[in-house]
């Protein structure tokens, strides 16, 4: 400001007796010089524009910047010659102002005002009428930033004449909009969109800005929920109510922090174009090869047809739809339904597409993100299979159709998409742990395991079926032995939480066992009393050398693997008594596995296989009659062999059968009560069941009621 | 005279000591075989017991069933380190009171140059946890004579502690 006061002294004192005094404002004060000259008279020049930043510099054609606006013919200058005898008279002559170079983009208009000197100025308190020079913006075109004009103040006073020239540069602010309306909240708290409304190139120094709406009830507001707002910045944001868009004209006055001038701008047409949300999308899950109608978007800011204009043109879901491995999703016609809704009319995922998020945007939207999931057709992969190639057996990119497999033959089958792709997409999916029906569908017969046939050792423990619906349930792996069935056939398919279900894939299994399957019992011994490995006995056998019950298998092998015939005996019950004279009471086994799993290792022939079964109860001494009552299902099983591959025996078929007898004592002999019944054995059932879940029957060690031979 | 009394009481069936019996010409044979010949204490012993007819006559011999359980048909006599019997499981004591079955079992017919084979899981019948050599050998009746006692060759154990093999 010292700067600026020196110069101006330097341009001002060039007129005789004259005093220039500005009036204004309140940025920038009044300012009020004097100095002599010439010698006969003295002058008190006062000068004081608004809100310049700079001289007014005589005789340039670069002044400084002094802001105007379009309201109020905004003071640029005053001016009025004095004497400097301190003695505050008006200086005689005829005085003016003029400009002598015309604003280009406005007008000055020339006046006369009773203008009170201020505080501190020369005579400050007197009243003069002054010569005041007064500019006003007049173009349409609010884009220009300054307009340089030229004053000349004249004094003629005694045929002398004294001119001088000031240039500055008329600044001019002017309103504008963001093009983007940008995140933010309105006065309630309620997030909604932005847009702010900027005054570019405010004055300097300005303390306030006083914004005004007019238009635009009920659907526009500045940020405080009002038509109206003071800023301490030059920007004042407009939200939108209720997300519809509207025109209004926005103003704005600047004020400064001591004086009572002010300037404004505007009204400035401004159209409020909300900006589109996307919230959610319906349904926003999507599988290959699926077409999906009347897909809702649902969100913000749509603008409708109806509603648009050529400001806020009508909203578009941009399109193609290219997801990041660069696949095209077909979309079909989308029609915004209103300023919260749009419908696409279909969604059409090509099939070959991956599992992969995808963004859905519409026209305007600011930053779009990842908002639905594009899912793979589901596939089946063969991890167990003997040759580890691990072929995918179902599904798109299918590499082995109709897989071979042998019964008893593990098939450990994964999926994709996995749980943690799906876990790992923008729109977070899981599979439904409680899906209303298994991902698996399984035809033929199949069975989720059973304990392998071991070699050697005891098997101890229960003998139980491992169910389909315990090994093929979940969405991720099934692990499944078939039992029978030349082409099964596995589907899958898997379901959200969302409760979406997949579309259903398929793989054929060429499953091979054995054929030609036959067992017999060519021997069938009675019920005999006699002795047996140096005991007496009361049981199904002839001694010295005839077995009770003989079972004879054979089979033919298939050609995808070779396997043993298995043995597995059931007993359904026994029932067994001694009567002593103290009295002794009945037993029972079963029903359980007898004695071990398998029946007889020593019977695992390829193609044909042979046991045999002969039961019976000790007679003790002291016991004085026996009773025993048999009754087991022979299971023939087969196990294949296939290295490195886990493997189950499958059942082929049994054979039940029974025998009962009535011992008694007397004198030291044994011989029937009543004559036994001849034993019995059904012929071959073929058939894919396994023996009932059970324990293996222990050996007894124990010898009830003191028994002894 | 310590084998002799240790014999008669593994045999009391047989009342019969097969250390001090001659053996019959044209009898089957048994032999014993392990591939557990060295092991980790508690771990599971499997002794291979097979019967071969090396006569030239057929006969029939009861095979267990439901895995190695060849303790049904053959005595087995089992020396510690010490010198003296091993001492018995709650299970081998109770087959060596009840050495009858009561139940299924089955028969092999043996034809000349025939065999039956079982298993033995020694350490369900015996107590062999105690690291050191153990001597084994099986014995059974003859098939063809009761009153002839077969016995196998004799196989020995190294049990090792339980943190080495």
């Amino acid at each position: 400001m010292k700067g600026f006061m020196k110069n101006f002294m330097s341009a001002v004192f060039k007129v005789p007796l004259t005093v220039f005094l500005g009036v204004a404002l309140s940025s920038c004060g009044v300012m009020a010089l004097a100095q002599s000259k010439p010698a006969t008279a003295t002058a008190k020049p006062v000068l004081v524009t608004y809100g310049s930043t700079g001289p007014l510099t005589q005789d340039s054609t670069s002044g400084p910047a002094v802001w105007v606006d379009t309201h109020a013919k905004t003071f640029v200058v005053g001016v009025v010659w004095l004497y400097q005898d301190n003695t505050c008279r008006l200086y005689p002559g005829q005085q003016g102002i003029s400009a002598i170079r015309a604003p280009l983009h406005g007008k000055v208009f020339f006046t006369q005002e009773n203008l009170t000197n201020p505080p501190g100025s020369w005579c400050a308190g007197h009243t003069y009428l002054y010569w005041v020079a007064r500019y006003t913006w007049t173009d349409a075109d609010e884009t220009t930033l300054e307009d340089p004009v030229t004053l000349q103040s004249t004094d003629v006073y005694q045929g002398y004449t004294s001119t001088d020239n000031y240039s500055f540069a008329a600044m001019f602010a002017h309103i504008v909009a963001d093009p983007v309306a940008a995140s933010g909240s309105n006065a309630q708290g309620t997030q909604q969109d932005v847009a702010n409304s900027n005054l570019i190139d405010p004055p300097q120094g300005a303390a306030r800005y006083t914004w005004t709406m007019t238009g635009g009830a009920g659907i526009l507001a500045f940020s405080n929920g009002a038509p109206s707002m003071t800023t301490t910045t030059s920007t004042a944001p407009v939200v939108s109510l209720n997300g519809a868009s509207d025109t209004i004209n926005v103003s704005v006055t600047v004020s400064y922090p001591a004086g009572s001038n002010s300037l404004s701008y505007g009204p400035t047409p401004y159209t409020y174009c909300p900006k589109p949300t996307i919230t959610s999308i319906s349904p926003n899950v999507w599988f290959a090869g699926q077409t999906y109608n009347n897909v809702t978007i649902t969100g913000t800011g749509f603008t409708t047809t109806s509603a648009a204009t050529t400001s806020c043109p009508a909203t578009k879901v941009l399109t193609p739809l290219t997801t990041p491995s660069r696949a095209v999703i077909a979309l079909g016609t989308a029609t915004v339904n209103s300023p919260t809704q749009i419908t696409i009319a279909t969604v059409a995922p090509p099939a070959s597409e991956t599992t992969e998020g995808v963004t859905v945007s519409v026209s305007g939207e600011a930053s779009p993100q990842p908002n639905a999931d594009v899912l793979e057709t589901p596939s089946i992969t063969w991890t167990s299979d003997p040759d580890g190639s691990n072929p995918v057996i179902a599904g798109p990119h299918t590499t082995s159709p109709n897989p071979p497999a042998v019964v008893g033959q593990q098939i450990l089958l994964t999926t994709t998409p996995t749980a943690a792709t799906l876990a790992a997409l923008p729109v977070q999916l899981s599979f439904s742990t409680n899906p209303p029906q298994n991902p698996w569908n399984v035809t033929g017969t199949a069975v989720g395991g059973y304990p392998t046939v071991p070699s050697m050792s005891i098997f101890s423990g229960s003998i139980s079926l491992t169910p389909l619906s315990s090994t093929c349930r979940s969405s991720s792996t099934c692990t499944l032995y078939w039992v029978s069935g030349t082409s099964p056939t596995v589907r899958y398919n898997y379901t959200l939480t969302s409760g979406q279900t997949s579309p259903t894939v398929s793989a054929t299994f060429d499953v091979q066992g054995p054929s030609a399957i036959a067992l017999t019992t060519p021997t069938i011994s009675p019920v005999t009393i006699g002795l047996y490995t140096g005991y007496l006995y009361m049981g199904m056998f002839v001694p010295p050398d005839t077995p009770g019950i003989v079972f004879n298998a054979t089979l033919q092998q298939p050609t995808a693997a070779q396997g043993t015939i298995v043995f597995v005996q059931y007993i359904n019950q026994y029932n067994y008594q001694w009567t002593t004279s103290g009295g002794c009471p009945s037993q029972s086994d079963g029903p359980g596995i007898d004695t071990g799993y398998p029946f007889d290792e020593s019977s695992v022939g390829a193609t044909t296989s042979s046991t045999n079964d002969s039961p019976a109860i000790p007679l003790y001494s002291n016991a004085t009659a026996a009773q025993a009552s048999f009754n087991a299902t022979m299971y023939l099983m087969w196990q294949p062999s296939l290295p490195a591959t886990p493997v189950i025996p499958v059942p082929l078929g049994s054979i039940t059968w029974q025998w009962s007898g009535d011992a008694e004592q007397n004198g030291g002999t044994w011989s029937f009560a009543q004559q036994p019944a001849s034993p019995t054995a059904s012929i071959f059932q073929p058939s894919a069941s396994y023996p009932p879940d059970g324990n293996v029957l222990a050996i007894s060690t124990t010898v009830p009621c003191g028994l002894h031979f | 005279m310590r084998l002799m009394s240790k014999c008669v009481l593994l045999l009391p069936m047989f009342g019969l000591c097969f250390a001090a019996l001659p053996l019959a010409s044209q009898q089957p044979t048994i032999s014993i075989e392990s591939k557990d010949l060295t092991v980790a204490s508690g771990q599971p012993i499997y002794i291979h017991i097979v019967l071969k007819n090396t006569t030239d006559r057929q006969f029939t011999v009861v095979r267990s069933v439901g895995g190695a359980r060849g303790e049904q048909n053959y005595l087995i006599n089992v020396i510690d380190t010490h010198g003296g019997p091993t001492a018995r499981t709650e299970y081998g004591k109770a087959r060596e009171k009840h050495p009858e079955v009561n139940g299924s079992r089955s028969m092999k017919t043996l034809a000349p140059g025939q065999d039956v084979d079982e298993y033995v899981e020694l350490t369900q019948m015996f107590d062999t946890s105690e690291p050191g050599t153990y001597i084994l050998q099986v014995s059974r009746p003859s098939p063809l004579d009761p009153a002839i006692i077969l016995k196998s060759n004799t196989l020995t154990i190294t049990v090792l502690p339980a943190e080495t093999k």
